[in-house]
């Protein structure tokens, strides 16, 4: 009866959790060639979507999708009319974040979203039954459902998967692996936190005020979401990069939303009560 | 100094995507909400109504059990994987509305359907050995159970909304509280407006009335709380596509109509009593359905708001 | 410089990218604010077409304030030679050096050689005093290019010029070096050979040559682009950089020929070794002293044959056939109209492929509309191998080979194109094996056995050549025995000795043992044993100028090769670039020959005095010093000197050719045209690929605002680009990247084209090339497609 219903529901006993891994970021040597993009869709056969212009300097892609998992950003930077000294041209390559406290797991309904033995967030593709809840419930507009009779896995969430099955196999994610100028940094989320401090200083001291971390335990968009398994080093402020300031988790206020239509049950009934007792 | 074209995000890119859900999901939340109004009516009749009272509310167990039986099929048409649709009771997660809202449907379902039959069995309407099993239901308990599953029921919608990003789902407090207003008061219309047809006393009538009154003044105050704390946010909601469904529709005919018609209907007696509550009855029903639709087809738009979901998550 | 390298070599650019982090300073000088210029530390924009005006100025600033390495000058470049009095520079000249011919367009470089016989062996003047001498022509040559005039010209800030210079000065000496990048930026200007020029006149005179951190890093283009210019594909040249026989140089004897061996002295007086062995290779038994070893087998040059010439003459119907392996003319050379017109005056065309390229297509696909009918040119597609589809080497920008296997069998009918030039000349020669014509002998004696024993079990294909056996035939082999040879050193000019390639000598020292193949890790920062490096594997070249002329290292810090007195030869992380027991002191033999000419500190052994050529008394065909001219075509005139562009540029002067003059109306704008990360070159290989065409999809302009303003142009509009050829339609990318430049007080706008997009692909666009003039640098033969000029305006075309 119960493996009957195990059967049915295809439920398994989780793999026992390691390290957790993931990656920084380090965007002041990111030089925008895109390998990142390519070598995900490459390595998870995510299919080319679309061949139209944004006009958006060099980024052609626009943001991360089901079938996009890792997007570069081209921001162009400098004061109108000016002699253009101050010109930058940030690149950053986004990702699904592997929130330690991630809104799309805990919105999933089916248990299709888990938090895998590595830490990171995984879709579990035989599970999803594409109720679209996750979309949403993300504060970075990371994971997305593919279209309902598309030719791609129709119908069901997808996002980065912090290559489960090249960990699996004990090999460096695909974006990492083909980044040349290690922007992309892959390992054990508190040995990169180290590094990543580290680096910040360094950078600090060579006058690049602007540098911040994003993501870290300290910092204050961590306050909801936790530490971001993908975490990064920016050189402006976050929604310079579309990132929230400090991106909110929906269970953390969830309780007060439920309180209150509790209370207006409530009081339907009080109000029945006395209106059907007074005669 | 922003992105090249942009403002202060990067270009216009929305920050969170937009939800993919479509028509079928405002469909169920009202008829869901109506089922769960006219239960919980149709039990609070029960335990403290009258004889007519009780009479005439019963319908409600009717009512609910139509409105819920395609309230499964429209969520089930709204998935990806719509042959998948059981993996939503593979586990049981009151953390996720979601699971929590597939959970309630699936136990609140059968009650109001047995509670149903057994009024059924009661009115004669059911005879022979079915009548005879439906009689076994134990009514009581079932008004009790049914009636705490359908405030779930009513409740939880709003709040599924409201636990995600999209700015004008998630910014205010009170969504949830004012689906479950807007459930309440469209299931007492829809109870009042069956006991003004089926012709009971004007007592009777009254005090469905009044009860759904009560229910369009507390959605009155949710939908001012949502407002105010919603402010620019729902923008797409109070001006352009949607502000002529949203104000006529969910708070004229939702709200402020029937309380107007209410008023009238108020020292009045007979046919003009009947026609006035069956009137508010229709606005209120109506008018929730408005409700559901603009505010989730406009929170849909929000999604795309750059500010607004900065504006949601600034310090 | 001239050089987009974090978008164009990503993965080369990591080193630069590392280097910055240990506190390197990256300067990127380019029109265009690129991904390379957004990892720079400094950005500086330069007007494109005015290079030689900077670097000259760099010069100008390193002379004129007294910043040379004095030691490392005095004693390792020509600095203190003394040129023959019959010399007139430029700047005397209105910009051209004695020795023109206004007529032919062509110098006699007879008037820039040194004074002073034997030919060599130079009078010098060590006080640098002789207002004939290097250093004092040099410093007069280039008194006019100051940071004014190189903001006026080129359009660089002044203040950013000098943080340049600066920053270069600082870093130059005993103790720091710094190496300069360039790519096509440079090269593919009617002066490209120049510019490198003013660069190594820069490097030796701030100690930057021969130096571990130096240099000058030419940033190669398709991933064995080296190889094939050392093996090589180029009409001019034979095998390792050996001149091919020309009539019009009167080599019509073998020893005729040899003549060039004394003429370019220094290491090269061993020419005769490698032509006879070269001879031997090709033509073995049959070669022998009696028949010269076959040398009039050669077919003897009598003029231009260049890609751009020929693809002119095409056009003009004089050539019936052509065959194309892995080029794309019909989008990717200059002129593309032009070049697709030819092809239509074949009577047949073999592209040989991985894809159906614009060319492949033209006669059906051509923007042209053709009705296939009316074309007379019988088209043949063969489908080939890709690299991972065959074994082989690549040998990269740092003159690095490295063996690579093949991993799968290419789909169906594909063969590799050694498979199809090996059945191609086995055919042939079947063809023609009773002919008798003098013509066809050299043919019938080719030696042509490159199939393997037995043929490779795991593969479908079994009439596969060996590229082991061509790579060994290359390394060269003692005839009587066949026994591999160890180095170029071995080889002999009597005959006993074969190779093929020269420079490529020592890569497969002894049977089984394949350099290229070798991926040894951790052997030190050189990693001497990765691969093999020509010539001999030394992996920098004239390396002897890392040690001072006694031997020792300049410093500590950069030391790289030196002289061990205990055992008495020169010892260092590198093989020395160097007679190995020639000691620093050892003095020139004065009537020796080749090398033996050089004393043990003279590094630049290949030169015929065995030292740095600040003064290029041969060698170039425009001009000994390099002068700033404006390219063939440009807005502006010449601010330097009244000769506007090069003397000796190639023009291509007829009336499909039209050349814009400077001030046209019509014309106002610079454009220049390169490449971005998305996309390879033609765009053949890349537009057939979604994950790429997705990144950049359409062909676009990049302009600034301002000139978007001024034409009521706005982002992502479409718009017209015309230049005297031709007009295409794209996209306007209206961008700060791109700026106006301030010239001689007026403005100038330049417009950026990358040249991807085609006809054929997932994603298709207009081509930049049908925009680019023929043109060519006389010294290499490449166009000039990085300055010419267009206008532009919003719309569409038709
Ligand atoms: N992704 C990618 N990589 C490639 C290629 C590719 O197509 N795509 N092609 C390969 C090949 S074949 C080659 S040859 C190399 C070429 O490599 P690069 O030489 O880097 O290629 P380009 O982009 O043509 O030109 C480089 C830069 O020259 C600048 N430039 C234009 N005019 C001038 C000028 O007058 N002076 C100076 N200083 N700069 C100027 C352009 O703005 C451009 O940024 O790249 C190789 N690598
Ligand atoms: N306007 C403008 N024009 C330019 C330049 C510029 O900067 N501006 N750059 C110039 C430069 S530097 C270059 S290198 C040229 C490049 O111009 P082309 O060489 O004409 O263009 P590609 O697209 O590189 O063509 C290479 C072809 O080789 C094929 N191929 C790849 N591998 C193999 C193989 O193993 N065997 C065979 N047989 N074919 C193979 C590819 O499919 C492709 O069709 O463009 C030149 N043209
Ligand atoms: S970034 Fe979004 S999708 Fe990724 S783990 Fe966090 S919440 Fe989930
Ligand atoms: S769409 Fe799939 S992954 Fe997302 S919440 Fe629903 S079931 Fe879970
Ligand atoms: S980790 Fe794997 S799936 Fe995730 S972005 Fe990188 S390559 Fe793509
Ligand atoms: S691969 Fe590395 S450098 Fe290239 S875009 Fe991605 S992150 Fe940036
Ligand atoms: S494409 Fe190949 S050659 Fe070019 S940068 Fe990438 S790895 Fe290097
Ligand atoms: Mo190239």
């Amino acid at each position: 009866m119960i493996d009957g219903y195990k059967r049915l529901m295809n439920v398994e006993p989780p793999p026992a959790p390691e390290k957790a891994k993931g990656f920084f970021t380090d965007t002041s040597l990111c030089i925008g060639c895109k390998a990142c993009e390519v070598a995900c869709k490459q390595w998870n056969q995510l299919p080319a979507d679309g061949f139209a212009m944004t006009g958006n300097s060099y980024d052609n892609t626009g943001k991360l999708g089901a079938t996009t998992w890792r997007h570069v950003q081209f921001i162009e930077q400098a004061k109108a009319n000016s002699n253009r000294q101050d010109q930058r041209w940030l690149m950053m390559s986004d990702v699904c974040k592997h929130c330690a406290n991630a809104a799309c797991l805990e919105a999933c309904p089916t248990g299709s979203l888990v938090r895998t033995e590595y830490g990171s967030v995984y879709v579990q593709q035989d599970i999803c039954n594409g109720c679209g809840f996750c979309v949403p419930a993300c504060p970075f507009g990371v994971i997305d459902r593919a279209p309902k009779h598309g030719e791609f896995e129709a119908g069901t969430a997808h996002k980065c998967t912090l290559c489960y099955d090249r960990l699996k196999d004990d090999m460096t994610p695909a974006c990492a692996k083909s980044c040349p100028t290690a922007s992309i940094q892959f390992g054990d989320v508190d040995e990169l936190q180290d590094r990543a401090r580290r680096r910040l200083g360094e950078l600090k001291a060579r006058g690049e005020t602007k540098a911040q971390l994003y993501g870290m335990p300290e910092g204050e968009e961590a306050s909801e979401v936790g530490p971001l398994h993908a975490f990064f080093l920016l050189l402006d402020k976050p929604q310079a990069y579309n990132l929230p300031e400090v991106p909110r988790l929906p269970r953390k206020t969830m309780g007060q939303r439920y309180g209150w239509s509790a209370a207006v049950g409530v009081g339907f009934a009080l109000v029945g009560a006395l209106v059907f007792g007074r005669r | 100094m922003g992105a090249q074209g942009g403002g202060e995000g990067y270009y216009d890119y929305p920050v969170v995507r937009r939800p993919v859900w479509t028509w079928e999901v405002p469909a169920y939340f009202w008829l869901g909400g109506m089922a769960a109004g006219a239960y919980v009516t149709a039990s609070l009749a029960q335990k403290f109504g009258s004889v007519d009272d009780q009479r005439a509310a019963a319908d409600g167990y009717y009512l609910a059990a139509a409105a819920l039986v395609p309230c499964a099929p429209l969520l089930i048409a709204d998935l990806g994987r719509p042959e998948r649709f059981h993996h939503m009771l593979r586990i049981f997660k009151p953390l996720s509305p979601m699971n929590l809202g597939a959970w309630t449907l699936t136990a609140f379902t059968p009650v109001a359907v047995a509670r149903a039959a057994r009024q059924a069995a009661d009115g004669g309407l059911l005879r022979g050995p079915l009548g005879a099993l439906a009689r076994l239901v134990p009514a009581a308990l079932l008004e009790l159970v049914g009636s705490v599953l359908g405030l779930a029921l009513g409740g939880y919608t709003g709040v599924l909304l409201a636990a995600t990003n999209v700015p004008m789902w998630a910014k205010s407090k009170v969504l949830g509280g004012l689906f479950m207003a807007s459930a309440l008061s469209s299931g007492s219309a829809a109870v009042t407006l069956q006991a003004a047809r089926r012709g009971v006393p004007d007592a009777t009538l009254h005090r469905l009335a009044t009860l759904e009154a009560a229910a369009s003044v507390g959605e009155m105050a949710m939908l001012g709380g949502y407002l105010m704390q919603s402010g620019k946010t729902a923008r797409p909601l109070t001006a352009g596509r949607f502000a002529a469904p949203f104000w006529l529709g969910a708070v004229g005919a939702g709200t402020l109509l029937p309380l107007v018609l209410h008023g009238f209907a108020g020292r009045r007696r007979g046919r003009m009593l009947r026609s006035l509550s069956t009137a508010a009855a229709v606005c209120s029903m109506a008018g929730s359905l408005a409700l559901r639709w603009t505010i989730f087809e406009a929170g849909k738009a929000s999604s795309e708001d750059q500010a607004a979901s900065f504006d949601l998550s600034s310090r | 410089m001239g050089s987009n390298m974090a978008e164009n070599h990503p993965v080369g650019f990591r080193w630069p990218m590392k280097a910055k982090e240990r506190g390197a300073t990256i300067i990127h000088v380019d029109p265009r604010f690129s991904r390379t210029s957004a990892a720079a530390n400094l950005y500086v924009p330069i007007r494109s077409g005015s290079d030689i005006a900077f670097l000259g100025g760099l010069i100008n600033y390193v002379l004129s304030r007294d910043l040379w390495f004095k030691d490392y000058v005095l004693a390792y470049t020509n600095a203190s030679s003394i040129i023959n009095d019959q010399f007139v520079d430029a700047e005397d000249n209105g910009g051209v050096f004695s020795g023109y011919d206004p007529k032919s367009h062509t110098y006699d470089n007879a008037t820039w050689a040194y004074a002073g016989a034997p030919k060599h062996r130079p009078a010098r003047d060590e006080t640098l005093q002789d207002p004939r001498c290097v250093m004092q022509i040099l410093t007069r040559h280039y008194a006019r290019y100051t940071p004014e005039m190189v903001e006026q010209v080129c359009g660089t800030p002044k203040e950013l010029f000098l943080q340049v210079a600066e920053v270069l000065v600082k870093n130059s000496g005993r103790e720091r070096t710094s190496a300069i990048c360039y790519a096509v930026g440079w090269t593919q200007q009617s002066y490209g050979a120049q510019i490198i020029r003013a660069a190594g006149i820069l490097q030796l005179l701030l100690g930057n040559m021969g130096r571990p951190g130096g240099g000058i890093m030419a940033l190669r283009g398709h991933a064995s682009i080296q190889g094939s210019t050392d093996v090589p594909t180029l009409f001019d040249l034979l095998p390792g950089y050996l001149p091919h026989p020309a009539v019009f140089k009167g080599d019509d004897t073998l020893e005729t020929y040899m003549r060039e061996s004394a003429v370019r002295g220094g290491y090269w007086s061993n020419l005769p070794k490698f032509m006879v062995s070269l001879l031997k290779a090709w033509y073995g038994e049959a070669a022998t002293k009696d028949n010269e070893y076959g040398y009039q087998w050669i077919p003897k040059l009598t003029g231009d044959h260049s890609h751009v010439s020929t693809s002119a003459a095409m056009a003009d119907g004089q050539v019936q056939g052509f065959i194309v392996f892995g080029q794309n003319p019909a989008n990717g050379s200059p002129h593309a109209g032009l070049q697709r017109k030819a092809l239509t005056q074949l009577d047949w065309l073999v592209a040989v492929d991985l894809y159906e390229t614009e060319t492949a297509a033209f006669w059906y696909a051509a923007p042209e509309g053709w009705n296939p009918k009316d074309i007379k040119t019988e088209v043949f597609l063969l489908p080939t191998a890709g690299p991972a589809e065959k074994d082989g080497t690549f040998t990269n920008t740092q003159r690095l080979l490295q063996f690579h296997d093949k991993a799968v069998d290419p789909p169906g009918d594909a063969r590799s194109d050694l498979w199809l030039v090996y059945q191609l000349g086995r055919r042939l020669k079947e063809l023609y094996r009773d002919s008798t014509r003098p013509q066809d002998q050299g043919l019938l004696n080719l030696t042509w056995d490159y199939l393997p024993e037995r043929p490779d079990p795991r593969w479908h294909i079994k009439d596969e050549p060996s590229a082991e056996t061509v790579l060994k035939e290359i390394n060269g082999f003692t005839v009587a025995d066949r026994k591999l040879l160890p180095e170029f050193a071995a080889l002999k000019d009597d005959g006993s000795t074969a190779c093929g390639v020269w420079i490529y000598s020592g890569v497969y020292p002894e049977e089984g043992k394949n350099m290229a193949r070798r991926r040894v890790k951790g052997d030190g920062w050189v990693s001497p044993e990765w691969g093999f490096s020509w010539p001999g594997n030394r992996r920098m070249l004239y390396n002897r100028a890392s040690a001072d002329p006694q031997g020792k290292p300049w410093s500590e810090r950069k030391k790289y090769i030196w002289w061990d007195a205990a055992q008495d030869k020169w010892t260092g992380f590198d093989r020395p670039d160097f007679p190995e027991t020639k000691a620093p002191d050892t003095p020139p033999k004065p009537d020796g020959v080749g090398v033996d000419l050089h004393s043990g500190s003279d590094p630049f052994t290949l030169k015929a005095d065995g030292r740095g050529w600040l003064f290029a008394p041969s060698g170039l065909k425009d001009g000994p010093l390099p002068t700033h001219y404006e390219p063939l075509e440009s807005p502006v005139s010449n601010l330097l000197y009244s000769r506007q562009d090069s003397p000796v540029a190639k023009r291509f002067t007829r009336k499909d050719n039209p050349i814009s003059p400077p001030g046209d109306p019509e014309y106002p704008y610079v454009v220049t045209t390169y490449r971005v990360t998305e996309q390879y070159t033609s765009g053949a290989m890349s537009r057939w690929i979604g994950w790429l065409s997705e990144l950049m999809p359409e062909m676009f302009a990049e302009i600034s605002p301002e000139l978007a303003q001024e034409k009521g142009i706005k982002n992502m509009d479409w718009i017209v680009v015309s230049s005297p050829r031709n007009r295409i339609e794209c996209r306007a990318l209206v961008t700060r990247r791109m700026r106006p430049f301030r010239h001689n007080g007026g403005v100038i706008h330049e417009v950026g084209l990358p040249y991807h997009w085609g006809y054929k692909g997932l994603v298709t666009g207009a081509m930049a090339n049908d925009l680019v003039p023929l043109s060519e640098e006389p010294n290499v033969y490449i166009q000039e497609d990085k300055a010419f000029k267009c206008n532009i305006y919003k719309g569409r075309l038709r």
